[in-house]
């Protein structure tokens, strides 16, 4: 399963005892650039960085980034092609009449616009990634306390990501059951079998939130979670990577703000 | 002999709408001891360990820890669950919190610990199981066998008098049974009364002080490993089998083999009851 791996690999990554702002910073500083940025220059470029420092500093399986990439990917395709189409201009190079008030047009300023949020999609996905990839959730717990997120949030959070985990497992268990008894042969078999997935693992999630009370009774529940481990220290080089790249992005986005495609 | 630590006067437990699970049964646990709640499933074993920590409250007859009946108030129940820690069967359902240093830290947090004895507690707790440097990781990345001493640790951070394991060792590969049996040795050496249920015979009969069988809610038998499991026709009924040692010393004996009285606990016991014998 998706969450899983993205999990797994952030536990793993090569950087991940780097200071949690300092990758924080750099992965949300890179989507507001990208935001900010009006040529579609800035937005590959921080794509470029992102994606090597994924590759090469955390040590990503390419494949696996690869396949993290191209889904939603396919989505940005087909919005910008509605972008492209549907958006007008005064330079046309296509047009068609559909209805008397409606048409379809590919103008100048359609595709700059379309290929701009094209780019866009693509830096915030690597910015995205990178933050999901190097920042597991553990760490990203510690730092939502520390921005004073209120308790019960955090608390929340951590125990919905705690059982996450649990029902997943859950969900292989009777899915695998069901195919190893041909649950899925046909497509009434399979709407069938996946209506008594969604309840047994219903009840199974119910279940799972009594025992956890009962865990927690157990071991004097008084309204405290514990507290969560300190950050690592900000160190001297990964700070002036993260500062010389996001200076450099910036730099790229005032530079090439009157750059268009066509 | 040491004192009493937990007691059970004539209770019984109906669990809502279903038989009852608990037929009446009386017996006591004295500080330091190993015992062992040996039953087929279904005997009620589980049943009857939740009620040492207050998690279930017997319809009739009463608990006692210490001497003084168990009080069903939130302040008392938490004194109680404070000296009395439960290991639950499955470390899935006991372990709560995203990473292994929040979990071990649970308890002690909760006890109103000041920060740094939440630490010390945690640090000493995961090197009493072996898991130190396992502080960051989440649980759901750990094996089965360290799931369970993640769960031990939680346990053992807030320093209770009692341990009770509900089917210590059940999903663990051989191995890692032997290490959680040792690591029980070791906490009672350290002056823990440790409290398991098992339906592994093979488990119970070298390790337990003393073993209690039980069948449908009542105790069936209760002694020495030896005299509890040494009668086949009680183990027969109990739906349980011999210990192989145990069942190897009567076909002996009833080869009219001279053999010692003390039945062997363990294969060290046994070879020496070989060895007297060809001399």
């Amino acid at each position: 399963m998706f969450e899983e791996l993205l999990e797994d690999i952030a536990q793993k990554n090569g950087i991940r005892e780097v200071n949690t702002y300092l990758k924080l910073t750099a992965g949300l500083g890179a989507i507001l650039l990208c935001l900010f940025s009006a040529s579609y220059l800035p937005p590959l470029f921080i794509a470029v960085v992102l994606t090597g420092a994924i590759l090469f500093l955390a040590r990503v399986d390419s494949k696996t980034y690869a396949e993290l990439f191209i889904v939603p990917l396919w989505f940005a395709v087909m919005s910008v092609a509605g972008i492209i189409l549907i958006s007008g201009g005064q330079d046309i190079f296509w047009r068609w009449d559909i209805l008397p008030s409606f048409s379809l047009s590919v103008t100048r300023e359609s595709i700059n616009q379309g290929f701009l949020v094209f780019c866009r999609v693509i830096g915030g996905m690597s910015a995205m990634c990178f933050i999901a990839l190097t920042t597991p959730m553990t760490d990203i717990f510690i730092v939502m306390r520390q921005c004073r997120i209120p308790e019960v949030v955090i608390d929340l959070a951590m125990i919905i990501y705690r059982t996450i985990f649990i029902i997943v497992d859950q969900v292989k268990q009777i899915h695998n059951a069901q195919v190893m008894r041909l649950g899925y042969s046909t497509f009434r078999e399979s709407v069938r079998s996946f209506a008594s997935m969604c309840g047994a693992v219903f009840i199974a999630s119910w279940n799972a939130g009594e025992d956890l009370i009962r865990a927690m009774d157990a071991r004097c529940y008084d309204g405290k979670f514990a507290l969560l481990g300190e950050t690592r220290p900000v160190e001297r080089i990964p700070f002036v990577v993260v500062m010389v790249f996001l200076s450099l992005s910036s730099l790229v986005v005032i530079l090439s703000k009157d750059m268009k495609i066509i | 002999m040491s004192s009493i630590i937990l007691e059970a006067r004539g209770i019984r437990y109906r669990y809502p709408r279903s038989m009852e699970a608990i037929r009446g049964i009386s017996f006591h646990v004295r500080k330091g001891e190993k015992i062992a709640l040996v039953g087929p499933n279904g005997a009620g074993k589980s049943t009857l360990l939740m009620m040492f920590n207050g998690m279930i409250r017997p319809d009739t007859g009463i608990i006692l820890f210490d001497n003084q009946p168990v009080r069903y108030d939130t302040a008392s129940l938490r004194t109680l669950r404070k000296r009395v820690g439960f290991v639950l069967q499955n470390p899935n359902r006991q372990i709560i919190a995203p990473t292994v240093y929040q979990d071990v830290a649970f308890g002690p947090t909760n006890l109103g610990y000041p920060e740094t004895e939440v630490r010390k507690a945690v640090t000493l707790a995961l090197r009493h199981v072996g898991l130190e440097g396992f502080e960051r990781r989440p649980p759901h990345q750990l094996s089965g066998g360290e799931k369970k001493r993640v769960a031990i640790a939680g346990v053992l951070a807030m320093d209770p008098d009692v341990l009770v394991f509900d089917e210590p060792t059940s999903g663990l590969d051989p191995s890692g049974s032997e290490d959680i049996m040792e690591l029980l040795d070791e906490l009672n050496h350290g002056g823990k009364t440790v409290i398991i249920s098992t339906h592994d015979v093979e488990l119970a009969y070298p390790w337990a002080d003393r073993a209690i069988l039980l069948l449908e809610g009542r105790i069936l038998r209760e002694d020495i490993p030896e005299v509890a499991f040494g009668n086949p026709e009680f183990v027969r009924m109990a739906h349980l089998s011999l210990p192989l040692l145990l069942e190897l010393f009567t076909e002996l004996q009833k080869r009219g083999f001279p053999l010692t009285e003390k039945k062997p606990r363990t294969v060290l016991d046994m070879m020496q009851i070989i060895e007297t014998l060809f001399q």
